[in-house]
């Protein structure tokens, strides 16, 4: 009775006896990828799915970094769909990942292979380097407005000479005082702030750029902060590259499934505002903003 | 049958059983502990209550403008599409009423499915443990040497485990307690800690970076995990705790039972009026059967005496011992409370007293199963079965008399031959007393 409670009436299939394994690891990820925040790394599994092609029952399969991206599972021996892997964090990863497979036969005794490769490995190799800082931006001050953009060292204030934006295109009318977050077009990622700081209702093209906004992980910030950053790192008050926040936002329990949380720095002498975000459940940087107090 | 072969299969019985004994006890002590656990789900969905309502008015809070902006899109939305909305709300009220119906009847099912585990498996136990326990006796007196009782392995095994059972059941109040303490210690030393190693300030120092209302908002959650786990810990160390009492009454101390008592009773609980309400009047019923059975209490109580002075029986002092404690459970409660609404009453306890009245009429019956059949085997043998025996002083004659008649005497449906067989014994036995 106490079995039928606690396992049901359905009958009890031990998958292990049938010895048909599926092994699911990662292949070709560059040395790179080790500098990487740990935290950030920690945080990039890959999400794959086996569907029994006759049963329709669905094998959602986790690889995490942890252990190397492998994972050995058990299955009932047949036909199995392979679907498109998912990579979390993307935006931050700087790379993607997918798989030739798409269907596998497992027999008794016998084991499959589903490996799973990163997509244009080069790629993020080089991405790797230009996230590299140099000593220009290690040694710039946090409010500079100059970030290190792949590779280059970009000034915020004439970020729409560097990227492009769609202002033209955009048909968005803005009432007195609304912003508005344009996404650029030609690097994924980042967007500016425009706000229109006049009386009447204007255009977007004629709002004036009030910051910058990144969520893509090609940017380094000056003392070397990168998006994936390790909290710690920025914000604790004798060893963090910027010390304790001016103020915070948001859920005071970092790190719990209750609510991100934003902290914000602001510059005494020219007033800029530097927020970094924490979304729920972590504890590095997943977006920064940057406003300015003074628009040029 | 050979006199040196007849402590062999004793060794062997009790081996046996006991290694029987094994499995019951386990699954007894499974199905207790999980009905118990599955009795504070109210409190688990409490604390989850708690904290969404915590999550609700957070996001109210944060986003004043822009919840009431939706608020106003709601209700502007419910004007316009009434009809269509209302459809909306009503077929999820509908599923969540079957829904919580359906998990109501679960939830019956599945502790009805164990309560009947537990009686099965315990009564079982407790049987194969005295069987054991009385074989054991037996072969330690008829035997000179002590390597015999050595042989019972499964036995000491048994014994230990059962002891060990009861000793960490009976500290789990304590030890929640401690638990309790160290858990909220260690919780305010892991957040204070975690603020200090990533921050590098103090905890009061970090709260300070937040605008005051998230500030009372995360301590909030703090406190109301932190107390919703502590009150769970706390109510299942009390209530496993009870049970580890009871487990040691009804297998290492039978005569515990003796000392149980009812508790002092509020003289005017029992008088306590209800609130006007169509249920007032079954209530009223049912607070006059709690009145019985407090009345009926000490005629029991000779009753499970007697029997008890015949055969040690530990299903029927566990029983016992269990309905007293839900007596005074109940007495304690309803003591606190002066005017009771019928409803809060139907459901909280008129369960308590239906269980209290089906214990009640269980011990009688055991009782009476006890005596019957020793008086019935003692005929068949064509002896005179001792009502008396065990009993050395005029009290304790006059105690066990006074208890056999309540279930003896022609007046309460007793047999009149067996009654006067029992008058006869006490008048014998008193004369020869107080020669």
């Amino acid at each position: 009775m106490l079995a039928l409670i606690t396992t049901g009436c359905s009958k009890n299939i031990n998958v292990r006896s049938y010895n048909a394994v599926c092994d699911l690891y990662l292949e070709g990820l560059p040395e790179e990828f080790k500098q990487l925040p740990e935290a950030l790394r920690n945080d990039l599994n890959i999400s794959i799915t086996l569907r029994n092609v006759s049963s329709n029952k669905k094998h959602n399969i986790k690889l995490k970094a942890a252990d190397n991206y492998r994972k050995s599972v058990y299955l009932i021996p047949g036909t199995y769909e392979v679907q498109k892997p998912f990579l979390y964090e993307q935006s931050l990863a700087m790379f993607r990942v997918e798989t030739t497979v798409t269907s596998i036969s497992v027999a008794k005794n016998s084991r499959a292979e589903v490996p799973i490769k990163v997509s244009n490995p080069s790629n993020f190799i080089n991405t790797m380097k230009n996230n590299q800082p140099t000593d220009e931006i290690l040694n710039a001050d946090i409010y500079s407005r100059k970030v290190q953009y792949k590779g280059k060292i970009i000034d915020l204030n004439k970020i729409k000479e560097v990227m492009s934006f769609n202002l033209a295109s955009n048909s968005k009318t803005l009432s007195p005082s609304e912003t508005y977050l344009i996404p650029s077009s030609d690097n994924p990622g980042v967007s500016i702030i425009v706000q229109n700081l006049t009386s009447t209702s204007i255009p977007v093209s004629k709002a004036t750029l009030t910051g910058v906004y990144f969520t893509g992980n090609n940017v380094v910030l000056p003392k070397g902060i990168t998006l994936g950053s390790n909290l710690r790192d920025i914000v604790h008050a004798k060893e963090g590259k910027l010390g304790t926040p001016d103020y915070c936002m948001g859920s005071a329990l970092i790190g719990f499934e209750i609510d991100g949380t934003t902290l914000v720095y602001i510059d005494k002498d020219s007033g800029d505002r530097i927020s970094f975000y924490i979304k729920l459940g972590d504890t590095y940087v997943s977006s920064v903003k940057y406003e300015f107090a003074k628009y040029e | 049958m050979p006199s040196n072969i007849s402590p062999v299969l004793k060794i062997l019985k009790i081996n046996i059983l006991a290694l029987l004994a094994f499995p019951l006890l386990l699954i007894s002590i499974a199905s207790k502990l999980i009905m118990k656990a599955f009795e504070k789900t109210l409190v688990f969905m409490g604390v989850a209550a708690a904290i969404f309502i915590l999550f609700l008015l957070n996001i109210i809070i944060n986003s004043w403008g822009g919840f009431f902006e939706n608020l106003a899109l709601i209700i502007g939305l419910l004007v316009f599409f009434g009809g269509i909305i209302a459809l909306i709300f009503i077929i999820p009220f509908l599923l969540g009423s079957i829904a919580l119906a359906a998990f109501s009847f679960i939830s019956i099912i599945v502790n009805a499915i164990l309560a009947i585990l537990f009686e099965i498996s315990y009564a079982g136990y407790s049987k194969l443990y005295d069987i054991c326990k009385c074989d054991y006796n037996d072969l330690s007196d008829e035997c000179q040497s002590k390597y015999p009782t050595f042989a019972c392995v499964f036995w000491h095994l048994l014994r230990a485990f059962n002891f060990l059972i009861i000793k960490l059941f009976s500290f789990t109040w304590p030890l929640s307690i401690v638990v309790c303490v160290g858990f909220i210690g260690y919780s305010i030393y892991f957040v204070s800690s975690k603020v200090q190693n990533t921050f590098g300030i103090g905890i009061f120092a970090y709260l300070k970076l937040f605008p005051l209302i998230q500030t009372v908002f995360a301590v909030l959650y703090f406190l109301v995990l932190v107390i919703g786990i502590a009150i769970i810990i706390l109510s299942l160390g009390a209530e496993w705790s009870e049970w580890g009492q009871m487990l040691s009454l009804s297998t290492q101390d039978y005569d515990s039972y003796i000392q149980m008592q009812l508790s002092e009773i509020e003289p005017n609980f029992l008088d306590n009026s209800f609130e006007e309400g169509k249920n007032a009047q079954r209530c009223q019923q049912y607070i006059n059967t709690l009145e019985e059975l407090i009345n009926d209490f000490e005629d029991l109580k000779q009753q499970v005496d007697a029997a008890m002075c015949i055969k040690h029986d530990p299903v029927i002092a566990y029983k016992f011992s269990e309905y007293v404690n839900l007596l005074n459970e109940l007495s304690k409660q309803l003591s606190s409370k002066s005017n009771i609404n019928p409803k809060i009453f139907e459901l909280k306890f008129i369960p308590q007293i239906e269980r209290a009245s089906r214990l009640s009429k269980d011990i009688i019956k055991d009782t009476l199963r006890i005596i019957n059949k020793n008086v019935s085997s003692a005929n068949k043998a064509q002896k005179v079965f001792d009502f008396f025996e065990g009993c050395s002083t005029e009290e304790e004659l006059k105690k066990r008399y006074k208890a056999l008649c309540k279930v003896y005497h022609p007046d309460v449906g007793g047999h009149e031959e067996t009654f006067k067989l029992l008058q006869n014994q006490f008048e014998e036995k008193m004369k020869a007393v107080k020669v």
